[in-house]
């Protein structure tokens, strides 16, 4: 374990559970706990104390490294035993949480009052959990605490108990693997990666298998978690096939299930939910709705964990679509000092290439310029939507800064990857790119290449190819050609005039 | 208040009050330490009521109650005791837990179990990278003590966070591992399940027709072929203490003997079965079956390793002591024998119920028998006659053999045929076991008052009865049964001292 860990974990500290940990220690007078509360002073003073700093003022230059490594340990322990001591929803804030770490907490008290032979008081808490585990549909825990019971009563022979335990457990299991085979499904259809890629004809139509099996699940086993991943897989699919009747009728399905039940009315829950309605908001280009929601997850996600991040993302995107740019620079500021922000490679390209975008919308050309070549190894690695976007923006940049004698080159390389790039599917980028070749080709006459490809911008204007607002074409490539054009139109009338 | 009402306030209280008489010294501190540096009311009033039970630990929890004085509502009270309950169960629990049980596998199992409510409380604080380091501990150790379900809980913290952030490969590969936990959960859960309608529809009687015999071996083999599927240690547990059972149920004790040393070896070399207590008790089952199957010497042996295994101070010790006096006794070590009875009678428990002295008063009358002491054993067996007369099972069958043997001994013919009509009586009320062996006994030894108490030539007019109990089943001799000394046995003893 590194010290960073152990600062990351004091700092999440309340008032309340720092005293807890300092009366335990003051009531220790042994040197090895005296040690530990020293530490534990240490840290909470010097909140950035690094490996060295602990070595040179604990260990006086005699360092061992198996003892240093023992000293944190200790001290983590001490500090979750003793965080744990609080009652559950002092410890934190979901009631879907706490009970979480209640039921765990029953699972400890019932085995350890079992093994000290305190049955009656052991039997208490195993109803307890096994309360907690039907309410918040958790049946894995459950089954965990009827088996204890099970080879108690076992043990004792109580005959008629150990049957109706058997029907529990059998119930209990069907829960869990009904829980689990959901889950996988969901997986297995891209639940988790629907923020970054769209999938192909084949997988969406396997997709569609896969929410009828959820919802045979779902009416097998009626827990309220099989419901939810059905209902998120099948807003997933319509998303996919752009099916914003469905979209909208299973995201209000979702977030009655999800009012109604305690086992998945949490604030992420809440919140990603939210989201999930964002997008469909941001799909139908109703900004301002959008942003309402989005507001409301991130008042629900906890501000330093990923899906806050990713909420940050959508925001981003609400106001930028919204033309509000000073507002999209202090969202980029916040989200480049998230602490999550560094844990995924992608986020420093894909907030640079918003950053870009922003540079761009304001006329920065040139710091527009400098802003995407310095990321443009990265991006040339992993040739995903964002790149593709990036080549593009890049194309226009070269137009905007009067270097459109490169583009040719540049459309020629850029044609040679198109084979490489993954999950994006192709078909609208293939007609953009006709066009901007033809753009080369005219000289960049906007009216005439307007006219001569109507057919083509007519198919721009149809789904599958139209363009959305969610995705990594920030500008759209109809409304920048749209600006060309009008200003080409100017132009030549000006020319005229003179 | 209803008289239900008053009965659940006592018998809480008692729970309470068994759990705060638990505590040692440094438990104790931390209690008063946790509350004594806070200043909320509710808090100082457990540490009152705390204080009160500790100071009147002997007291009744009636008068305890009454000294608390609480003048608020009764479910405030109730409240009361239950928080309390809680903080002391908190504070034990999250302590260091290595000194809390003697058996590393109970110990790997509550530590695991804490690593849940860790992991929990770590990853609800973002704390990711410490609480991934705190779930790979506790995954190995599930994985080494298989405590599947447990290992489904962290794994399942993982793929919830991991996925958001990582998706592809890692989220397959959690579903991969957590499925293979599933799996094996649904095969312990079945077999328990199996062995437990085995042991308690099937074996739990008596007399079972060739019919259930045939269901019960078809559950065996489907035991066996989970077994054979998930070769776990765990599995294998209950496989071969079902096969134990069933081969000794069927008098098939050298397969019901293979099988109890595969079981000692199961126990002995994983540690997911290994405790103290369950080698103790797999030795003492073969130890048991050992006796049945006439090895007495392997009895013996196993008898002492159970014994070398459980707490001297408990009541499986004494309980062990009985096999071990048997099979001592049976492999023919009557000075070793000897020692056993008077090491039973200063046991701690031995005191504790008179049926547990007339049963060792019946095994130190059969060692005084075969050591030719008649009249210390018919003192013996009379010493206890109340106890002997009212049980109702094979006991008072053992007893009533035992003093009709010692009558032949000493030539007390008028009383063994008073004593034998009492006896045929006495079996006849008798319900709940073979009669076939004790009818044939009877009536051996009415043909004995009758041929003018001629052993010689019993045996000469009814040799069939005499082969027969070498050779039929339902006839043969049960070590473990009502006759500790083969009465066909000594009556061929008598025989050859004549």
């Amino acid at each position: 374990m590194k010290i960073e860990n152990l600062q990351e974990l004091v700092s999440t500290l309340s008032k309340q559970e720092i005293r807890i940990i300092s009366n335990f220690y003051k009531s220790n007078k042994s040197s090895d706990y005296l040690k530990r509360y020293k530490l534990f002073c240490y840290i909470l003073k010097n909140e950035r104390c690094t490996k060295g700093d602990i070595i040179r003022d604990f260990y006086y230059g005699l360092y061992s490294s198996s003892a240093y490594s023992h000293l944190l340990n200790r001290l983590l322990r001490d500090i979750l035993g003793l965080v744990l001591v609080q009652d559950s929803e002092k410890i934190v804030r979901s009631k879907n949480f706490s009970a979480s770490l209640d039921l765990k907490k029953s699972l400890l008290y019932s085995e350890f009052l079992y093994r000290r032979g305190h049955t009656s008081l052991g039997d208490y808490f195993i109803d307890q959990g096994l309360g907690i585990s039907q309410t918040f549909e958790l049946p894995i825990e459950g089954l965990v605490l009827i088996e204890l019971k099970r080879v108690r009563y076992g043990t004792i022979g109580r005959k008629n108990e150990i049957s109706s335990l058997k029907f529990k457990s059998e119930k209990l299991l069907e829960e869990s693997i009904g829980l689990v085979r959901s889950l996988s499904l969901y997986n297995d259809f891209g639940g988790y990666n629907r923020n970054q890629f769209k999938l192909s004809d084949e997988d969406i139509s396997y997709g569609l298998n896969v929410i009828k099996e959820l919802e045979e699940i779902y009416k097998r086993v009626s827990l309220a978690k099989n419901g939810f991943w059905y209902y998120r897989s099948a807003i997933f699919y319509s998303l996919q096939v752009e099916d914003y009747r469905s979209l909208d009728y299973y995201s209000k399905c979702l977030l009655k299930l999800t009012l109604e039940n305690p086992s998945i009315n949490s604030p992420v829950n809440v919140a990603g939910l939210n989201l999930e309605i964002s997008e469909i908001y941001l799909l139908t280009k109703d900004y301002n709705s959008a942003k309402e929601n989005i507001q409301i997850a991130l008042s629900l996600f906890n501000p330093k964990l990923s899906n806050y991040l990713i909420a940050l993302n959508y925001l981003f995107l609400t106001n930028f679509h919204l033309g509000q740019f000073e507002e999209c620079f202090k969202i980029y500021e916040q989200a480049i000092l998230h602490p999550k922000f560094k844990e995924k490679k992608d986020n420093v390209s894909i907030w640079n290439y918003y950053k870009t975008c922003l540079y761009f919308k304001k006329g920065l050309f040139k710091e527009a310029l400098n802003s995407l070549n310095q990321d443009a190894n990265a991006l040339a690695l992993n040739k995903s939507e964002l790149f593709v976007f990036s080549r593009i923006l890049y194309l226009f940049l070269l137009f905007e800064t009067n270097k459109s004698i490169l583009w040719s080159y540049e459309l020629a390389s850029f044609r040679k990857t198109f084979p490489s790039i993954k999950n994006y599917k192709i078909d609208r980028l293939k007609i953009v790119f006709f066009i901007l070749n033809k753009l080369d080709k005219e000289d960049f006459d906007f009216p005439y290449v307007e006219a001569r490809e109507s057919e083509k911008f007519e198919k721009l204007q149809v789904i599958p190819n139209i363009w959305k607002p969610l995705g990594f074409e920030l500008i759209s490539f109809e409304f920048w050609f749209k600006e060309k054009t009008l200003a080409f139109n100017k132009t030549s009338k000006q020319k005229r005039k003179k | 208040m209803l008289l239900s009402d008053v009965f659940c306030h006592f018998y809480f209280m008692d729970d309470l009050k068994g759990l705060i008489k638990s505590l040692n010294k440094r438990e104790v501190d931390l209690v008063r330490l946790i509350y004594g540096r806070n200043v909320n009311n509710e808090e100082r009033l457990r540490l009152e009521l705390f204080d009160l039970i500790r100071s009147n630990i002997k007291q009744p929890g009636s008068d305890i109650i009454r000294l608390f004085g609480y003048k608020g509502s009764k479910s405030a009270f109730s409240h009361l005791k239950t928080r309390l309950r809680n903080d002391i169960l908190n504070i034990i629990l999250f302590q260091e837990s290595n000194k809390k049980f003697r058996s590393p596998m109970f110990s790997a199992s509550f530590e695991t179990k804490k690593k849940m409510a860790f992991a929990e409380l770590l990853y609800r604080r973002g704390l990711v990278e410490i609480g991934d380091d705190i779930i790979q501990e506790g995954v190995l150790m599930s994985e080494k003590y298989e405590f599947y379900a447990e290992r489904y809980i962290l794994l399942d913290f993982q793929r919830v966070t991991h996925g958001i952030t990582k998706g592809g490969s890692v989220i397959d590969w959690f579903n991969k591992e957590i499925g293979n936990s599933i799996k094996v959960i649904e095969a312990n859960s079945k077999v328990v399940s199996l062995f437990y309608s085995f042991t308690i529809r099937y074996l739990g009687k008596k007399n079972l027709s060739k019919e259930k015999l045939e269901e019960a071996y078809l559950i065996l083999l489907e035991m066996k072929s989970i077994y054979t599927s998930h070769p776990n240690p765990r599995i294998g547990f209950w496989f071969h203490r079902a096969a134990l059972s069933y081969y000794s149920y069927i008098l098939e004790y050298s397969s019901a003997i293979s099988h109890g040393k595969i079981l000692v070896e199961l126990t002995e070399s994983n540690p997911s079965l290994y405790s103290p207590v369950n080698l103790a008790g797999a030795s003492k089952d073969l130890a048991e079956i050992c006796i049945s199957g006439r090895q007495f010497e392997l009895a013996v042996s196993y008898s002492l390793k159970a014994l070398n295994l459980f707490n001297p101070q408990l009541n499986n010790f004494l309980l062990t002591l009985e096999n071990y006096f048997q099979a001592c006794f049976l492999f023919g070590d009557f000075t070793k024998a000897n020692d056993v009875i008077q090491r039973a009678r200063i046991h701690p428990r031995f005191q504790i119920n008179k049926v547990n002295i007339a049963k060792w008063d019946y095994f130190h009358a059969c060692l005084c028998f075969r050591n030719g002491e008649f009249k210390m054993a018919l003192e013996l067996l009379n010493r206890n006659h109340s106890i002997f007369i009212h049980d109702k099972g094979e006991f008072q069958l053992g007893y009533r053999l035992m003093i009709l043997m010692v009558y032949v001994e000493q030539f007390r013919f008028d009383e063994l045929e008073f004593e034998l009509d009492s006896f045929r009586k006495s079996v006849s009320k008798l319900k709940g076991f073979k009669k076939d062996r004790i009818k044939l006994i009877i009536k051996i030894l009415n043909k004995f008052v009758g041929y003018g108490f001629n052993f010689e030539l019993v045996i000469n007019k009814n040799r069939v009865i005499f082969d027969s109990v070498l050779i039929d089943q339902n006839l043969l001799w049960q070590p473990l049964g009502f006759e500790l000394i083969n009465f066909f046995d000594w009556i061929y003893l008598k025989i050859d001292e004549n």
